[in-house]
């Protein structure tokens, strides 16, 4: 549950059903076997404005200038309360209780670890890789920190989230990931130092990457999903390895007819342009970039649409589920639209983007369970996690999935 | 004057079921009080707090106004409208920020001051903190990256030079002797490398003093004195200006800067201006370089007016064979990185000894 956002407008008026509560009949609850049934379905709503998030936006930036980057962790928590307090779920927004100062220290922590690697990168070829292997296995620790800060952080109805993965665990989770980039840099190494007998390398890489890719993320989504707490309630993933290989299997057969059809085009572009002087020539390479990148956006959207609906439909916890439906080709028209303005807007467009994408995402999930919801009780919150992995996932633009 | 109090939904932090009440604001203490039923002027208090256990959320035109309770639980409005009108009442006033973010014209003005900080910190910030970064590094830092970069350029791109021996020492006593005239002795020692090459004619620094030539570019010269002195000069320049070192930081900062704006949006957005900026740095040091290479020349006692056949010579070669340039592009070389070729000869001829 990482950018859970949204709302409803303006001079908003929360309904009054706080007695008699409109439950929405029993009528779509296909639930995993095993489960009881889940009568009572809530979607969730966002209600974010791109106008406001762009003011949001300008402002953070302003104050990120002026303090030569520290204002980061508060510009952080403004952008992240502004999406948690426009998403509801049964007609209350969630909150995102992490102070600002608290994450300053993470925050300055992990920005000297990739500023070091950077510099390391620019100066020795054998430094970067020390610090690459450095950043490597420290990740899952992080990465798992950062998971129990944003859920820690997190909550609705002031009921608190909590993720209670351990770190042996992470770092089990990226088993099959460290079994795909460790020959995977030896290879490149190779192909650094012997290009003349390199032509193997592309092909196995690739080879690799399909064998091991799907079931790296299946390890890591199943250790993310199994791990988080609300209201006393655990929750577990039931999807199944063999799903996430079909539909990477998928994934790249659409991408394979993606690039394929994006060279045609690109090359039926290219031969039927006429010969101008240089500015039509950096119009017919805008045209052919578009069609080289149109066809394989698909596959793309394919991916996140459909893994999206595997975590979500896949999650369960006692007496609740979700579902997700988020489709292809809606995704597909956003983000075909919002690459479209933010090109001709130079990237001003972004907030914009960033909001309609929060809400099409969100908006394709519900909530199911087996009562109303405000019969959940917890516990009180413990003691406040650490803040310094979220700052590392966020810098890394690591996305937990919705 | 008295306000009234402000329904709210109070969440107790272990239950999800919300609880309509009313909050009252007395002094430095709020009290959360029991709906009134229909029974007006009943007053039961449910919890009392000071004022400071309360996080106030930001005011937004869009989403939800949640109050945090320190220690849990949460006040969620019913009503935006009421409980902003109620807050404003009371004099809980909103941080600078969120009341500049609430008005577009001071977020344009806003946008506009953030384009010329952007620019400032680019044209004149960072070569600043550039240069006084490098003045506070130990030379020795030089050395370190120089000598590993060129370790890394000998294995890759670099072969023994075929030059005569006899040939590399006259053109190595040439620069030494002009340049001690030009800038006096004392200077950090420069190592001057003659390689064949995959790179083309070309030469190039690198930090802590080496200084890179290859075969194909003094053939090229055809043995002209004066152009090799120049181009060596200009190279000299580099050294002596700790350019790598220089470009290094800065492109750093600029990168860091740039991911700290553009960040957000995209990672590759942030890349074009760390490209673009970059480039542009990398042409100003090439500006200080070739003024280097014109005070070594006059003091030579050579007309720098000469260095013009250098540009057309290598303009022809690149007419001629297109691939051969491209090698060198590769390694990143590459043209934007040097101001245009008709603004460096325009330069050279302005710098001329003239008739003598």
């Amino acid at each position: 549950m990482a950018d859970i956002g949204g709302a409803h407008a303006g001079g908003l008026m929360t309904p009054p059903w706080l007695d008699t509560m409109p439950w929405t009949p029993p009528a779509v609850t296909a639930v995993r076997t095993g489960e009881a049934a889940l009568p009572c379905r809530r979607p969730l709503s966002f209600n974010g404005s791109g106008s406001e998030y762009f003011r949001i936006w300008i402002v953070n930036l302003l104050a990120l200038l002026l303090t030569a980057g520290l204002y980061y962790p508060w510009a952080r928590v403004r952008r992240l309360r502004y999406f948690h307090h426009n998403t509801r779920l049964d007609g209350h927004a969630f909150d995102f209780r992490g102070e600002p100062v608290r994450m300053l220290r993470g925050f300055l922590l992990v920005w000297l670890l990739f500023g070091a690697y950077n510099l390391a990168g620019q100066t020795s070829g054998t430094a970067a890789l020390l610090g690459l292997g450095a950043i490597a296995a420290l990740w899952p620790a992080l990465w798992r920190g950062s998971l129990r800060f944003r859920l820690g952080h997190t909550s609705w109805r002031g009921l608190p989230f909590a993720f209670e993965g351990e770190t042996a665990a992470a770092y089990r989770a990226f088993g099959a990931y460290a079994a795909l980039g460790l020959p995977a840099l030896l290879l490149l190494v190779f192909a650094q130092a012997r290009p003349e007998d390199a032509g193997f390398v592309l092909p196995l890489l690739l080879a690799l990457a399909l064998a091991l890719v799907p079931l790296g993320w299946y390890e890591v989504k199943r250790y993310q999903h199994r791990h988080c707490a609300f209201a006393g309630r655990r929750s577990d993933w039931q999807a199944t390895w063999r799903e996430c290989y079909e539909l990477f299997a998928r994934a790249a057969a659409l991408g394979l007819a993606g690039a394929l059809a994006g060279g045609a085009l690109f090359a039926g572009v290219v031969a039927l342009a006429p010969a101008g002087g240089p500015g039509g020539a950096v119009l017919v390479g805008l045209v052919a970039m578009a069609a080289f990148w149109l066809p394989l956006a698909l596959p793309h959207a394919y991916l996140e649409a459909r893994t999206q609906n595997l975590v979500w439909n896949g999650t369960v916890a006692p007496g609740i589920g979700f579902e997700s439906a988020l489709g292809v080709a809606p995704l597909w028209r956003l983000r075909m639209k919002n690459l479209l303005l933010l090109g001709a807007t130079l990237g001003l467009y972004w907030p914009w983007a960033a909001v309609a994408t929060a809400r099409l995402r969100l908006e394709a999930v519900a909530v199911l369970s087996d009562e109303p919801l405000d019969r959940l009780a917890g516990t009180p919150r413990a003691g406040a996690p650490d803040a310094s992995g979220d700052a590392a996932a966020d810098l890394a633009g690591f996305d937990f999935g919705l | 004057m008295t306000v009234e109090p402000l329904d709210v939904d109070w969440f107790d932090g272990r239950h999800a079921r919300p609880r309509r009440v009313r909050l009252h604001i007395e002094r430095d203490r709020i009290q959360v009080l029991e709906p009134e039923n229909g029974r007006p002027g009943r007053r039961v208090v449910l919890l009392e707090l000071p004022l400071a256990a309360i996080d106030w959320p930001e005011r937004t035109r869009h989403g939800a106004r949640i109050a945090r309770i320190a220690g849990g639980g949460e006040l969620h409005a019913v009503d935006v409208g009421l409980w902003d009108a109620w807050a404003s009442s009371h004099g809980l006033r909103q941080p600078l920020l969120v009341r500049v973010q609430l008005r577009w014209r001071l977020v344009l003005a806003v946008l506009l001051l953030l384009v010329l900080l952007a620019y400032g910190a680019w044209r004149w910030g960072i070569p600043l903190a550039g240069r006084t970064a490098v003045a506070l590094l130990p030379p020795a830092v030089d050395r370190q990256v120089g000598d590993a970069a060129y370790a890394a350029l000998r294995q890759r791109w670099l072969a023994d030079s075929a030059l005569p021996a006899g040939r590399m020492e006259a053109l190595r006593r040439a620069l030494e002797s002009s340049l001690v005239r030009a800038e006096g002795p004392g200077r950090e020692p420069l190592h001057l490398h003659f390689h064949a090459s995959r790179l083309g004619p070309n030469a190039l620094a690198l930090p802590g003093g080496h200084v890179v030539i290859t075969d194909e570019l003094v053939t090229l010269l055809d043995g002209d004195e004066t152009l090799l002195l120049g181009v060596l000069a200009h190279e000299a320049g580099h050294v002596r200006g700790r350019h790598g070192m220089r470009l290094l930081v800065q492109t750093a900062l600029l990168g860091a800067g740039a991911s700290a704006l553009a960040g957000d949006p995209a990672g590759w957005l942030a890349t074009l201006p760390t490209l673009m900026g970059g480039a542009g740095y990398s042409r100003e040091l090439e500006r200080e370089a070739d003024e280097a290479s014109i005070r070594v020349l006059r003091a030579a006692g050579r007309d720098p007016a000469a260095m013009p056949r250098l540009f057309e010579r290598l303009a022809e070669r690149r007419a001629a064979g297109g691939t051969q340039a491209s090698a060198g592009a590769a390694i990143g070389i590459a043209f934007a990185s040097h101001p245009d070729d008709a603004e460096r000869i325009a330069r050279f001829r302005a710098a001329s000894l003239g008739p003598r």
